[in-house]
C-alpha cells in the first residue's frame, strides 16, 4: 500500500487503537502491523506528537514480572481530535468512492 | 553490535533532534530491549535482529518530525563525495607502490606460467629410443613443470586478487558512479571463480595436482635410488681437455702483434702471461662439439669460435643436459708468452666467467652476457671496453698511456679498484658502483669521468678527474678525496631519491 495513504491514516487509527484500550508503544504497533505493514520507527514519533500536542496521557503501569511501561490513554481532546478525524475520513472515503465509481460507471 | 552500539548509533543519528524528543525515542527502544528480552527471553542479537537498523529508524524517525532526511545518510549517500585524504593516499599509492607491485607481480605471474611450458622441450627426451632413466627423469621433470605451472596459477590469482582489489578500491575513493555494476563484473574476473562454474576443468585440475605429485614422488625415488650414482659421478667427472700450442718466436722477435678473438656460448675465459714462447690454448670440455680454433699467421690473429645453436639445450633434451647444470664448468684457458704485443684482444663469451690477469694489450674489449668479469693488473695501451649484462665486474689496477675505460653491465655491480685512464664512461642499470683510487698516485689527473646508474648507489673513493659527472634515480651518491686539495673543474651530480655527500668540491 502507497506509503503516502498510510501516512495520513496512521494517526487516526493510533488514537482509535489507544481510544479502545490504553496500551504502550510496542503494543499499538504490534496491533496496527496485523493488518497494516507500518515501520515501528514511524509510530513512536507520533505517539510523541500527540502527547505534546496533548491529545494522549500517558502514565507508567507496573507488569507482572518487568518493568513499568509506559502507557497511553486518550484525553477528552485526543477524543474529540479522534472524533473529528473519524467524521473526516467517514466523508472522505465517501467522496473518493463516488469519484472512483463514478469513473467507472459514467 | 550491541544493544549499548545499537542505542548509542541511534542517538548520534537522532543528533538533530531536541534532547527531550531523543531521549523519548529511544526511551522506546529501551522498553523494546528490556521487554523482549525479560518476557520472550530473546538475545540482544535476536532484538537488534527483528528491529530496523538505526538509520532506517533515524529517517523515519527525522521525517515523521519533518527533518530533512539528508541529516541521515544513506550508505550509498555517504560514499558519494570524494574525500580528499583518501584521494590524495590512492594517488600517493599509485605513484609509488602499484608503479611496481602490479608489474612484479604480473612478471612472476608470466614468469612461471611460461616456465611451466619447457615441459615440451623436455618432451624430446622421450624421442627416438628413450632407456628406462630417460622416461623417469621425464616423469620427473614433467611433474615438477605441472607443479610449477599450477603454483603459476595461485600466483595468478593472487595477482588477479591485488588487481581486483585495487580497481574496487579505486571506484569507491573516485565515487564513480555505477560503480556496483562495475564492482560486479571486476568480481567475477577470478580463476577460482571460473573454476567453480567449470566443474569438469577443476576436477581435471584437482587430478593433474594429485597425480603430477604422485609421480613426481615416485620418479623422483626411482631416479635417487638408482641414478644417483651417475649424477655423483657426472659432478665429479674431469673434463677432458685439448691443448693447442703455435710457436711465436719470429713474431716476438720482429715485434709483430697478435690479435686474439673470442666467441663462445657456454664456457668460461681465462687470459694471461706465460714465459715460455708459445701461444698455448687449454681447451676443457665435456664434449668436443664444433669448437674451432685456428691461428691464422697471415693476420696474426687467434680465433677461438663455438657455434652451437643457442640456446645450449638445443631443443632436444637429454640427461645431461640437465646434469650440466651440476658439472664442472667447460673452459677455454688462453696463455700467452710475456714478450709477445697483443694487439687487440676481442674477447666474447655469452655463459661464463671472463678472468684477465697481469697482461699489457693493446686494446681490450670483453663481453660476457651471463658471468662475471674478473679483470687484474692489466695495461692496455688504448681502450678498455668491458661489457656483461647479468654480472659484476670487477676490475683492479689496470692502466693506459690514453684511452677510455667502458663498462656497462645491466643487473651487475661495478667495482673498479685502481685504475690509471683519461676517461671512464661507467653506466649500469641495477647495481651500485665503486670506484676507488682513479689517478690516485699518477699525474696527470684523469680528464672526464661519467657515472650512471638507475637503482643503485655511487661511492667514488680518491677520484682525481677533472670533469665529474654522477647521475643515479635510487641510490645515494657519495665522493670522498684524501686529498681535499684537489678540485676537479666541475662536478654534476643527480639523484632522485637519495644524497649527496662529498668533501670535494
Amino acid at each position: 500500500m502507497s506509503i503516502q495513504l498510510k501516512k495520513g491514516v496512521l494517526e487516526m487509527l493510533v488514537l482509535s487503537k489507544i481510544n479502545a484500550k490504553d496500551s504502550y508503544g510496542y503494543d499499538i504497533f504490534q496491533q496496527i502491523s496485523k493488518n497494516m505493514s507500518i515501520s515501528e520507527s514511524t509510530i513512536y514519533p507520533i505517539l510523541r506528537k500527540m502527547t505534546k500536542a496533548g491529545l494522549t496521557k500517558t502514565y507508567l503501569k507496573e507488569s507482572q514480572e518487568g518493568p513499568p511501561r509506559k502507557y497511553f490513554k486518550l484525553s477528552e481532546k485526543g477524543k474529540k481530535k479522534l472524533d473529528i478525524l473519524l467524521r473526516d475520513w467517514e466523508k472522505f472515503q465517501r467522496v473518493v468512492n463516488r469519484m472512483i465509481r463514478g469513473d467507472i460507471y459514467e | 553490535m550491541s544493544k549499548k552500539q545499537f542505542l548509542k548509533r541511534l542517538e548520534n543519528l537522532l543528533q538533530v533532534l531536541e534532547e527531550q524528543e531523543r531521549q523519548e525515542i529511544l526511551a522506546f527502544y529501551e522498553e523494546r530491549f528490556y521487554t523482549e528480552s525479560t518476557y520472550e527471553l530473546k538475545t540482544e542479537q535476536e532484538i537488534i535482529d527483528s528491529l530496523e537498523s538505526p538509520e532506517v529508524i533515524a529517517r523515519n524517525v527525522l521525517s515523521e518530525y519533518g527533518v530533512s532526511a539528508k541529516y541521515v545518510k544513506t550508505k550509498n549517500e555517504r560514499y558519494s563525495k570524494t574525500n580528499t585524504p583518501q584521494v590524495v593516499g590512492i594517488l600517493l599509492f599509485d605513484l609509488f607502490i602499484a608503479t611496481w607491485l602490479i608489474p612484479v607481480l604480473f612478471g612472476i605471474t608470466t614468469a612461471l606460467l611460461g616456465a611451466s611450458l619447457s615441459i615440451f622441450p623436455t618432451a624430446t627426451i622421450l624421442v627416438g629410443n628413450p632407456s628406462l632413466t630417460d622416461v623417469y627423469t621425464f616423469a620427473f621433470m614433467a611433474s615438477g613443470y605441472v607443479l610449477l605451472f599450477l603454483f603459476g596459477l595461485v600466483v595468478a590469482e593472487a595477482f588477479l586478487y591485488v588487481v581486483r582489489s585495487l580497481i574496487v578500491w579505486h571506484l569507491n575513493v573516485f565515487k564513480l558512479k555505477k560503480r556496483k555494476d562495475y564492482i560486479k563484473q571486476v568480481h567475477k574476473v577470478s580463476i577460482t571463480r571460473w573454476l567453480k562454474h567449470h566443474k569438469v576443468i577443476n576436477t581435471v585440475k584437482s587430478m593433474t595436482l594429485v597425480s603430477a605429485i604422485v609421480v613426481g614422488i615416485i620418479s623422483g625415488i626411482w631416479l635417487f635410488s638408482n641414478q644417483s650414482s651417475e649424477l655423483h659421478q657426472y659432478m665429479n667427472e674431469d673434463l677432458e681437455t685439448t691443448t693447442y700450442t703455435r710457436d711465436v718466436t719470429d713474431d716476438i722477435a720482429n715485434n709483430n702483434g697478435w690479435k686474439i678473438v673470442t666467441d663462445l656460448d657456454v664456457k668460461d675465459i681465462e687470459l694471461v702471461v706465460t714465459d715460455s714462447t708459445e701461444i698455448s690454448v687449454m681447451h676443457s670440455y665435456r664434449d668436443q662439439g664444433d669448437f674451432e680454433l685456428e691461428f691464422d699467421e697471415v693476420e696474426d690473429k687467434l680465433i677461438i669460435k663455438e657455434s652451437t645453436d643457442f640456446p645450449h639445450f638445443n631443443f632436444v633434451f637429454n640427461l645431461e643436459d640437465v646434469f650440466f647444470l651440476f658439472g664442472k664448468r667447460e673452459k677455454v684457458r688462453i696463455k700467452v708468452p710475456e714478450d709477445l704485443a697483443i694487439r687487440h684482444a676481442l674477447l666474447q663469451t655469452d655463459i661464463g666467467e671472463v678472468d684477465i690477469k697481469n697482461i699489457s694489450l693493446g686494446e681490450l674489449n670483453v663481453t660476457a652476457t651471463n658471468g662475471d668479469i674478473n679483470i687484474l693488473l692489466v695495461n692496455v695501451v688504448s681502450d678498455m671496453t668491458v661489457k656483461t649484462t647479468n654480472g659484476l665486474v670487477n676490475i683492479q689496477d689496470v692502466e693506459s698511456f690514453a684511452g677510455e675505460l667502458r663498462v656497462v653491465t645491466t643487473n651487475g655491480l661495478i667495482d673498479i679498484d685502481g685504475a690509471n685512464f683519461t676517461n671512464y664512461y661507467i653506466t649500469t642499470t641495477n647495481g651500485n658502483v665503486t670506484l676507488s683510487n682513479l689517478n690516485s698516485d699518477t699525474q696527470p689527473y684523469g680528464n672526464i669521468i661519467n657515472v650512471r646508474t638507475t637503482n643503485g648507489q655511487i661511492k667514488l673513493n680518491n677520484v682525481y678527474v677533472a670533469n665529474v659527472t654522477l647521475k643515479t634515480t635510487n641510490g645515494n651518491i657519495r665522493y670522498f678525496n684524501t686529498d681535499t686539495s684537489y678540485r676537479p673543474n666541475s662536478i654534476d651530480y643527480d639523484t632522485t631519491n637519495g644524497n649527496y655527500e662529498s668533501n670535494v668540491n
